[in-house]
């Protein structure tokens, strides 16, 4: 925004599908900026279907010549009401009256009582009114309480909270560009990854089946999580959260490192923290892809395995790189490390393996890539492949899960958003 | 407080607003004594620069402007920091292109 702040008016062409999101952007900023609204789509037409479309453009600019632009729809926030409402007891009813306002994720959810919200926070000794910061693009100022009316509602034990708030925080670090993330036409969710000894304190799942169903921890915080960005941040879906086809995972996306099991530190070890801290990482994760590799016996012939999953194309960290997440199954953990190799190696290895052939591409993608974005200097067209992120220190490499010769990666937004942690206040040294 | 039917709840939408008023924005006249210097700040995504040299033979056509463009790098990065100060300098009024 600093063109407008030095007073250079600034015209930005959405197109009908996008208007809302860029209206609730521009609020975001401060601003109501003059959106030209074109036909939708824009990307994928013909040359002969342009012009109209450019026409509005001109036809806008004409329209506002000389005078203050004010055509915004929408103005005001119309969720923005009171901090305290009334809603019917009733659970169904409560449920229909929460899911009406917009508040809700399509299944049910427990009544956010004063009481209950309090005594949330007093088990974790959060003042109501401390501020966890602006979430993006509502940037309304939120604080504890907000969030816990949020994890409350979404089912949460109260001692949680501390996961959810770190979640939030941890989110809203720069690096993480959270407004990107709430509005992208991309799938990511905002996966929650817990790391120390707060995990099992709270009884999470880091075993079988720790990314699905049947752990209350592991749902609720990854709900409460989806709530508030979703209420707080107002990050509509359909609105303002533009996912083209959306995911599983934006109801609720975490899960804990199985450090039992792993044959090295957790992962927050390698991000500098002591193994005694407790820690949250979020990532924008596109869904976990399973690798299964019942045949390999050699960290060798693994490493190569799943090198070879992460080469397909249409994930975006092919197209926008960034960085990612290998999540081992212990099995195959232990079988790369009774290999003797380190965490490192294997991250490494994989850099080195996992290249896309250029040919895979297709010949307009590849002109894409080519011509259009800054990944393009790690594609070596001579030898023919892409690298699937820029560096080694790209690949992320945490163990979870239960028996079976299993293990996943995850895929993320990409390139203008990298991974972020923070240590969870109070707990660990 | 709870009635037969009513209860009161934690409004989970609620935060406290941050407060300040939007700022509106004024374009500037097409016609005035100088050519109007427009920047085109292009995100590179599929047919913008399509649109925009549409976009600016139909003004050019019509109206005494400069159009010069400028590439924002990619569509969810902000752009370069030179490249807003080369268009600060530059422009009376930008376009920006394209949310897709």
């Amino acid at each position: 925004m600093d063109l407008l702040t030095a007073g250079r008016p600034v015209v930005t062409v959405v197109t009908e599908a996008f208007y809302s999101l860029a209206h609730a952007e521009s609020r975001a900023w401060g601003w109501d900026l003059p959106l030209a609204r074109i036909e939708h789509p824009l990307g994928g037409l013909r040359a002969d279907q342009l012009s109209s479309r450019a026409s509005a453009v001109v036809s806008f600019v004409e329209r506002y010549a000389g005078r203050v632009v004010d055509d915004a729809e929408d103005k005001e926030d119309t969720y923005t009401s009171e901090p305290i409402i009334s809603a019917p007891v009733d659970p169904l009813l409560f449920y229909e009256f929460i899911q009406a306002q917009g508040w809700g994720d399509g299944f049910p959810l427990i009544h956010p009582t004063q009481e209950r919200v309090r005594n949330m926070l007093a088990s974790a000794h959060i003042a109501a009114d401390a501020p966890l910061g602006q979430i993006p693009p509502a940037n309304l100022r939120v604080t504890a309480q907000d969030v816990a009316s949020n994890a409350v509602m979404a089912g949460c034990p109260d001692d949680a909270i501390v996961v959810v708030i770190g979640a939030l925080t941890a989110a809203l670090n720069e690096r993480f560009n959270l407004l990107s993330i709430q509005a992208t036409t991309h799938p990511c969710g905002v996966a929650v990854i817990v790391s120390g000894p707060v995990a099992r304190d709270l009884g999470m799942n880091a075993g079988a089946s720790l990314y699905g169903h049947g752990n209350r921890v592991n749902a609720s915080i990854g709900r409460a999580v989806r709530l508030a960005l979703q209420n707080l941040g107002r990050a509509w879906p359909g609105s303002v959260d533009k996912s083209t086809q959306g995911h599983p995972a934006k109801y609720s996306y975490c899960f804990a490192e199985n450090v039992e099991e792993s044959p090295w530190p957790a992962h927050h070890v390698e991000r500098g923290f002591a193994p005694s801290d407790s820690t949250v990482t979020v990532l924008a994760g596109e869904g976990p892809h399973n690798v299964h590799d019942p045949a390999s016996r050699s960290a060798e012939s693994f490493a190569q395995y799943l090198a070879g999953s992460m080469t397909h194309c249409g994930h975006n960290n092919l197209y926008h790189q960034g960085d990612l997440f290998v999540v081992l199954g212990p099995e195959h953990a232990n079988m790369v490390a009774d290999d003797g190799w380190s965490r490192r190696r294997l991250r490494d290895e994989l850099f080195e393996r996992a290249r896309v052939p250029a040919k895979a591409l297709g010949s307009e993608p590849l002109q894409h890539f080519t011509e259009r974005w800054p990944r393009v200097e790690r594609i070596d067209l001579e030898r023919g492949y892409l690298t699937v992120v820029d560096s080694p220190e790209e690949i992320n490499i945490a163990v979870a899960g239960g028996p079976g010769k299993h293990s996943s990666w995850i895929p993320t937004f990409g390139l203008n958003t990298r991974s972020a942690t923070v240590k969870l206040a109070g707990k660990g040294s | 407080m709870i009635t037969a039917d009513k209860v009161d709840v934690c409004n989970p939408g609620w935060a406290a607003p941050a407060g300040e008023a939007r700022k509106k924005v004024a374009l500037p006249a097409l016609k005035t004594g100088q050519p109007l210097r427009i920047a085109f700040l292009n995100n590179l995504k599929p047919n913008t620069s399509e649109l925009l040299a549409i976009v600016e033979k139909e003004l050019m056509s019509r109206y005494p402007v400069e159009i010069k463009m400028f590439e924002r790098g990619t569509s969810t990065t902000p752009p370069l920091p030179e490249v807003l100060e080369q268009i600060q300098k530059y422009a009376d009024l930008v376009i920006a292109a394209t949310g897709d």
